[in-house]
Order: structure tokens, then sequence, then C-alpha cells
């Protein structure tokens, strides 16, 4: 058992969810500031709200989890799963939605999972490919339907939490808590940590680290603090990186069969192609092809370095675009008033 | 044993290269005599020496890939092969065609073929292989044989059962070994499949049935001099192979076919060093392949 610290009285009243109406329920989880505790952040009361808008067929508890060394979210279902699934209950309660599904990855939650008797439920267990974790995979995955990516899932009637989330939320509508720590994969080792914590305060090594787990983490800033879409924070490998060998795995195991390889190679040498664009807008950071690179490369970072430079190429050209635009109006109207005074100028007078 | 991509690193796919490389190893000292072990050795610490020169720095030893170019490349040389030659060859590999591209994952040529054809094409009297027992090879006296049939030339104690005597069998341990690399997926099989298919299909078109022309059936030829060892092991090298699947199979079948052509037309007994490297060459216009090939999700 993970040890947590003992909590202070609860802060909002408790609430019976299931005689609850919807509207309380949404405005006690926005109340208490749940956001998406996957690493997007996304609030859930938003999610919520736009999934009741649309109209839901399924809430997928999401505890797939799959990048490379984090376990907290398969610690929190081996000490809490009840809470989750109560999470997830509320949810479905508040959607008016009885289709509840828990995914998972792990052998040994889908076993205690079925042990014991929740009829409501059910849980899929699915691999733990790098890329099952997110979201639209998640849902081909399981009911082997595609989500375009200029849609959300909510618009297609499903609706995916974390289910660190789920057990926020059923903390916060069923004990009236807000949501002050969460189980954090520190250094390959879980534990409850408060909100807040300086991610230097955890290190006891002055070694880089990453904020998030190996593959998929971002390099942690000198004064970063634990937040609620904290799962992980992981040492660095930069320092370990060594030249690529072109192996090829990374293409191999792309879930969005990006040439992820080719994508390194115009990144390093600061030759970017034409034409490559859309693939690094395409990746969706997954983490799959750090994990399998045998040289250790970080290729996420490369790629991240790609989007946001695709980003900003975007933002000049529209800028340009923009200005073309004006310059053309401007000059229009110049015209328009030159040949008002010309006509004027020989007009000849009335009097 | 770990056969999860996830925890590997070029040093693990290096020590598994070096433990499939260990059957093929073993048969060669057995059936030749013990001078195989100092070839091997001389050229592969030549490897690791002219690997430290190069950079300056012993960190990089620690990836195994100049071991690996070290045994690949006394692995090729007969082992009549002086031992300046060796050197020679591993000095050449590491220092000119791995370092001076900007080393591993840079270099457009397999070194280890570099090293062995520069050999190849510097002493060719002294690394014309002679078996102990048998005087020439079995590809040797194709090549020279002048108009002999087939069937004459191969009642000669250079022919085994099914190949060339002895290689028949160091082939086979290679293969063997090639299908450990495959079982524990550092190689596809897609490589040594083509490779071996192009030798293949290039030896039975030009296959006349044993006249004095012909060049031996696929069987002979896929069992004959270098051909399991550079199918499973040097075609597969992953940095001097293209990286999409079309182009591989060009690539493979390339060095197939090539090799054949390579043993039924030149004063050369083996093909594959040259035709690896002629393989190279196309390499990086293979890669273009990709670019119309695949379109985003």
């Amino acid at each position: 058992m993970l040890e947590r610290l003992p909590r202070s009285t609860p802060e909002f009243e408790p609430i019976d969810w299931s005689k609850a109406t919807a509207s309380n329920i949404l405005a006690r989880i926005k109340e208490a500031g749940v956001v998406g505790m996957g690493g997007a952040g996304y609030p859930a009361a938003a999610k919520l709200a736009s999934g009741r808008h649309y109209g839901t067929r399924h809430v997928i508890a999401n505890g797939v989890e799959c990048e490379p060394g984090v376990n907290a979210d398969r610690s929190l279902m081996q000490q809490h799963l009840s809470h989750v699934l109560d999470g997830l209950r509320i949810v479905g309660h508040c959607l008016d939605c009885d289709q509840l599904t828990l995914a998972v990855s792990d052998r040994r939650v889908h076993q205690s999972f079925q042990d014991s008797d929740f009829s409501d439920v059910t849980c899929e267990m699915v691999s733990d490919h790098p890329a099952n974790g997110e979201e639209r995979t998640l849902i081909k995955t399981i009911f082997n339907e595609s989500i375009p990516s200029s849609e959300y899932p909510s618009q297609r009637g499903f609706v995916v939490l974390n289910v660190a989330t789920l057990f926020a939320i059923c903390e916060a509508v069923r004990d009236g808590y807000r949501p002050t720590d969460r189980v954090v994969t520190v250094f390959d080792e879980e534990r409850w940590v408060e909100l807040d914590t300086p991610i230097e305060s955890l290190a006891a090594t002055p070694l880089l680290i990453r904020h998030g787990s190996v593959a998929t983490g971002v390099m942690a800033s000198k004064n970063a603090v634990v937040k609620l879409t904290t799962n992980a924070v992981a040492h660095d490998r930069t320092e370990l990186a060594r030249a690529c060998i072109h192996c090829g795995w990374c293409d191999d195991v792309c879930p969005r069969y990006l040439p992820v390889e080719e994508m390194l190679r115009t990144q390093q040498s600061q030759s970017r192609q034409q034409g490559l664009d859309a693939y690094f807008d395409a990746c969706f950071e997954c983490g799959a092809c750090v994990v399998v690179c045998p040289s250790t490369i970080p290729l996420l970072d490369w790629i991240r370095q790609g989007k946001r430079q695709t980003s900003v190429e975007r933002l000049k050209q529209r800028a340009n675009a923009r200005f073309e635009r004006r310059n053309a109006r401007v000059a229009e109207r110049r015209s328009d008033e030159t040949r008002a005074r010309e006509v004027r100028l020989h007009t000849p007078r009335k009097w | 044993m770990v056969i999860d991509r996830r925890q590997r690193t070029t040093t693990s796919v290096m020590v598994h290269v070096m433990v499939a490389l260990l059957p093929g190893m073993v048969v060669q000292v057995w059936l030749a005599d013990w001078r195989t072990l100092v070839v091997i050795g001389v050229a592969t610490i030549g490897a690791l020496v002219t690997e430290i020169v190069c950079t300056r720095s012993t960190r990089d030893l620690s990836d195994g890939s100049a071991v690996v170019t070290g045994l690949l490349i006394g692995l090729c040389l007969p082992s009549t092969t002086p031992w300046f030659a060796c050197l020679v060859a591993s000095i050449i590999a590491i220092a000119i065609a791995k370092h001076a591209f900007g080393g591993l994952g840079n270099n457009v040529f397999n070194p280890a073929m570099a090293g062995y054809g520069a050999v190849l094409l510097a002493y060719p009297a002294l690394v014309v292989e002679f078996d102990a027992i048998s005087g020439a090879t079995a590809l040797e006296q194709l090549a020279h044989r002048g108009s002999t049939t087939i069937e004459e030339v191969s009642s000669t104690p250079a022919f085994g059962a099914f190949g060339a005597a002895n290689h028949e069998w160091v082939n086979l341990a290679f293969a063997f070994g090639g299908l450990y690399l495959i079982a524990v997926r550092v190689i596809s099989p897609l490589v040594p499949l083509c490779v071996i298919a192009g030798i293949g299909v290039a030896a039975f078109m030009l296959d006349d049935g044993g006249s004095s022309t012909s060049h031996g059936s696929p069987m002979f030829n896929w069992f004959a001099g270098g051909t399991m060892l550079t199918a499973f092991f040097i075609a597969t090298d992953p940095v001097t192979s293209p990286s999409n699947r079309a182009g591989i199979v060009i690539y493979a079948l390339g060095i197939g076919v090539l090799a054949m052509l390579i043993r039924k037309y030149s004063s050369w007994p083996d093909g594959f060093a040259f035709s690896v490297l002629l393989a190279n060459c196309f390499v990086p216009l293979l890669e273009r392949i990709r670019h119309r090939q695949t379109s985003p999700t």
C-alpha cells in the first residue's frame, strides 16, 4: 500500500450522487477544479458538459498506462479500484449513460476486477502498446470506431477519462474533497505526492530531470512543481544517446505510420524538406519510437522541435498573407481617392 | 532472454549479432585450421585499435560495432591470409569506410565489405582461397575451369554433398545463427529471404543443365562461398540498407543477382563484397521511394 498523508476535513458538503441532478454534480466537479490527470489537463467539467450536449453512448475509464516505467495509474487502481469505479458511475449517472467500460492493460488489475463482482462495468483488457493509452486509439481498439482528428471523441458519443481523474471526481463529489495530491511515479517508485511540491525536492541526484515519463516527458525547468497532470518524474537519458543506426524500428512501431527516422534526419541536419509538415502535425507524442530506439535518441524532443517550427512557419505565412492583403487594400483605397481627386479636378466648377 | 525491442540498446543488438556469429565461426575454425582464429583475432584487434585512434576515446567501443566489423572481416578472409592484409582490411573498414564518412550511422558503404573488397583488389594473390584439404575451392574451380562441364568439375573433392566442400557446413551454421537473429527480432526476415531469392533466381536462369558455361544449381550457389554470411549478417546492416520496405526488397534482390552475375561472368570466384558495395551505392536513391509511398493518416 502506498502511504498517503491524512486528509483534512472535507471542503465541500458530500453529495449523494445517485439522487443528485447532473447540473449539481457538474457544478461540484467544476468547483473542485478537477482536470484530466492523464496529461492533457482538459477541465473535466467541460468535457462532461460537452458529453451531455452531444449525448454519450460510452463512458470509458482509461487505465491503459503504457508509458515506459510509469505505474501511477496501476497502483492507484490496485489500491482504490472501488473509488475509481464509483467515479465512473458518477460520470455515467451525470451523462445518462449506462455503458461503462474500464480499459486496462495490466493483467493483475484485470484479475482483481474479475475477482470482485462489478456487473455494471465491463472491463476491457488491451495490449500495452505505447499508443493504446491515447483516447482515439483506445476507442479504435475497443469499439473499432475511428474518430477524425478534427473532432472530439465526445462529439461521437464517447467520453474517455483517465482513472486518476475519475478517482478525483469520486472524492470531490462523494466525499467533498478538492484534489490536493496524486500518485506519481518518482524515479520508478510510486508514491502520493502533494501538489505544488517542487520537482527538485523529489530528486536526490543533481542529474537532469524530465517532467513526465522517460519517453514522453519534457525537460523540467528549474522551478517546476508537481501538478495535477504530472504522472511521473524521470531521469533524462539524453546523455546516453548515440548516433542513429537507421534500424527503422521507430518507423515499424509508429501507430500513425510516420517516417520517424526521416523526420529525425531532416530535423538534425536542419534541412527541413517540403511536405513533412503534415507528418509532424500527425504525431500525437505517444513516445513509442523513443521506447524502441536502440540508440536512446530523444526522438520526441526532435519531433516537438519540428512541430514548433511548423507552427511558427505557419504563423509567419499567415502574418505575411495578412500583411499583403492589407497592402493591397491600402493601395486600392489610395487609387480610389486619387481617382476621385482627378474627377473633382477636371469637373468644371458650376459657378 | 529479451525479445521485446523496448529493452534493446545498440550494444545489446551487437552482442546478439556476435552470439549469432558463433556457430558459423566454430564450424569454420573446425573445418579449416587454427590460422582462421589468428585471422579473426588480428582483424578484430585491428578494428578496435583503429576505432580508438579515429574517435580518440574509448566511449564508442562499448557499442560493439567495431568488434562486429572486425569479426565479419576475419570470417570473410581465408585462413591463409597474411596478418598485414587482415590489418589493412580492418583499418580501411573502420578509418575510411566508417569514420571518414562521419562514424556509426553515417557510413554509406558497409565497412566490413569495403575493407574486404579493398584487400581483394590490393592483394588478389594473397587472399585467393585455398582449402587446406582440397586445394582450390569449388567457386575458384568453377571460375577458372576452362571448358569442362559441371559434371566433370563437380567430381573433384572441392565439391561436397550439396554445396562446396566444407563451405556447405559453414553456410548452414551461419544460416542457423541468422535464424536466431530473426527469432530474437534483431533483423527482419525480409533481407535474407530476398538475397537468397535473388541468388536462387539468377542461378536458376543461368543454369543450363551443366554445360561448360553454366555455373551450378541454385542449391550449390546457396551453400558455396559467403552466401549465408552475406544474406544474414552483411546485407542486414541497418545503416547501409534502405529503411523502406520496397527499397529493402530491391536492395536485397540486387545483392543476390549481382553476386551471381559476378560469380559467373567475372574472374572473381565470389562476388558478394562487390555486389554489396554496388548495392550500397543505390541506397540513397532507394531511400527516396517513401515520399511517394505513404501519406499521413
